[in-house]
């Protein structure tokens, strides 16, 4: 068994197949990450930024068993990153010297934790799915197996929960806040995104973010070069009314990020691309589910109850497109404000992801 | 008030019981927002604002009350 960095040309070529070949027969896996992990080796994302990034593979026998990328991101230094892992099953001991090597590369900068499941950054992913494995992955949302638990998340971790809900996206659920609602549209005005107006509204959506997560376990600030980056390329599939935005006066306070599940558009196995959304467009299929990606509330604003004012929007638009369910992204189940936002207007939690953590 | 307020608790949210010694979440069982919405309701009624930074002071009926009594008086 050996390890080796991916390097070459034709190392990232096997990286990638690996996780082909892994989910190729997956009825219920789409990669939302392939495009990504080609850009991320060819260096034309910006996720490379500010960043140390290593990628390494271990072979048995001149064959991959197991994978994964060590990132160490500037602005959080305290952690050390494994990233992006896949593995063939009862790989353990590949497993554990690709940990050893995370460790490694951790003392070297200095940091004091590793933590598995997060993807360079909050915006890129995080979690491993523990349970549903028997489910169709949503878009962006994370999928694996469910022996990746058994190879990583040994005693010595420390397990950070996160949760996914959904819903029947019924409207009647925001008609008993009614009063509420009554009071925000009195003080608060909603626009959605203006593609004309790219860049201001890319600029108002990162600074959002950065003041609205700032305390948020992983968060670390964006830069408008990233976000730009990623809005434009959401922005291929996503319409105008994905990305709201509440306003006091003149003053952005809060927004939210919702898109129709693309991935009910791709085939097991495949990754989603501009390909499965133009031709499905040309054929007029719908999407039947709407995911809420992220929203947020500047701190001043949130007892005011903004954030039902803005899911208020997002059910809205949910009934002008005919998109019948709702999901929620990945919430952590320490941030006890987003979880009772979901437990209010959702019936249940549905998947489960974990985050492990061990002091190195 | 506490009268008035009852009416409200079973109009809005279904709840008969209402006591003044009864806990918006433990005995209501409201979330969050549904305070918040309640807050709003009261103030439709009375025609006042209750100010955002004593929401977390507010967890019985009786302590609704007290409040709302020193913002509009007797009622």
């Amino acid at each position: 068994m050996q390890i080796e960095e991916v390097i070459t040309k034709k190392q990232q070529k096997e990286f990638l197949n690996f996780r082909k070949k892994l989910y190729r027969d997956n009825a219920v896996y789409v990669d939302n990450f392939l495009f990504m992990l080609q850009e991320l080796f060819a260096r034309k994302t910006s996720f490379v930024n500010d960043k140390k990034i290593h990628a390494f593979q271990v072979s048995e026998e001149g064959k991959t068993v197991c994978q994964g990328i060590v990132v160490y991101a500037k602005a959080l230094p305290e952690y050390i990153q494994l990233c992006f892992f896949e593995s063939l099953p009862g790989r353990k001991e590949a497993a554990g010297r690709l940990l050893e090597k995370a460790v490694e590369l951790g003392k070297q900068y200095q940091c004091k934790k590793l933590v598995i499941g997060l993807n360079g950054h909050v915006n890129y992913g995080l979690g491993l799915l523990c349970n549903r494995y028997e489910e169709k992955n949503s878009f962006s949302a994370a999928v694996n197996p469910a022996y990746y638990h058994e190879l990583l998340g040994g005693e010595d971790c420390e397990k950070i929960y996160l949760n996914t809900y959904r819903t029947v996206a019924d409207y009647n659920r925001l008609k008993r806040y009614g009063a509420l609602l009554g009071k925000l549209e009195r003080y608060y005005t909603y626009r959605t995104f203006d593609r004309k107006a790219f860049d201001t509204f890319a600029k108002i959506y990162t600074d959002l973010n950065n003041e609205a997560f700032k305390d948020h376990r992983y968060y670390y600030e964006r830069t408008y070069r990233e976000d730009r980056e990623m809005l434009k390329e959401l922005f291929l599939f996503m319409k105008e009314d994905s990305l709201i935005f509440a306003f006091h006066g003149e003053k952005p306070v809060g927004f939210v990020m919702w898109y129709p599940d693309f991935n009910e558009l791709a085939g097991p196995g495949e990754a989603f691309g501009a390909k499965h959304f133009f031709k499905n467009l040309a054929v007029g299929r719908r999407i039947t589910t709407g995911k809420i990606m992220e929203y947020g509330v500047l701190e001043e604003y949130r007892k005011s109850g903004l954030v039902i004012g803005l899911l208020d929007q997002v059910f809205k638009a949910l009934q002008r497109h005919g998109i019948q369910n709702v999901k929620s992204s990945w919430i952590l189940q320490e941030n006890r404000d987003s979880d009772s936002v979901c437990r209010a207007l959702c019936d249940e939690p549905h998947k489960r992801y974990v985050v492990y953590e061990k002091t190195i | 008030m506490l009268d008035e307020f009852r009416q409200i608790m079973k109009e809005h949210y279904g709840i008969d019981k209402v006591e003044p010694t009864s806990n918006f979440k433990t005995d209501f069982g409201l979330s969050s927002f549904d305070f918040i919405n309640l807050i709003c309701l009261i103030e439709e009624k009375y025609g006042v604002e209750l100010e955002e930074e004593y929401y977390k002071e507010l967890n019985t009926v009786e302590d609704l009350i007290i409040y709302l009594k020193q913002r509009v008086g007797n009622v």
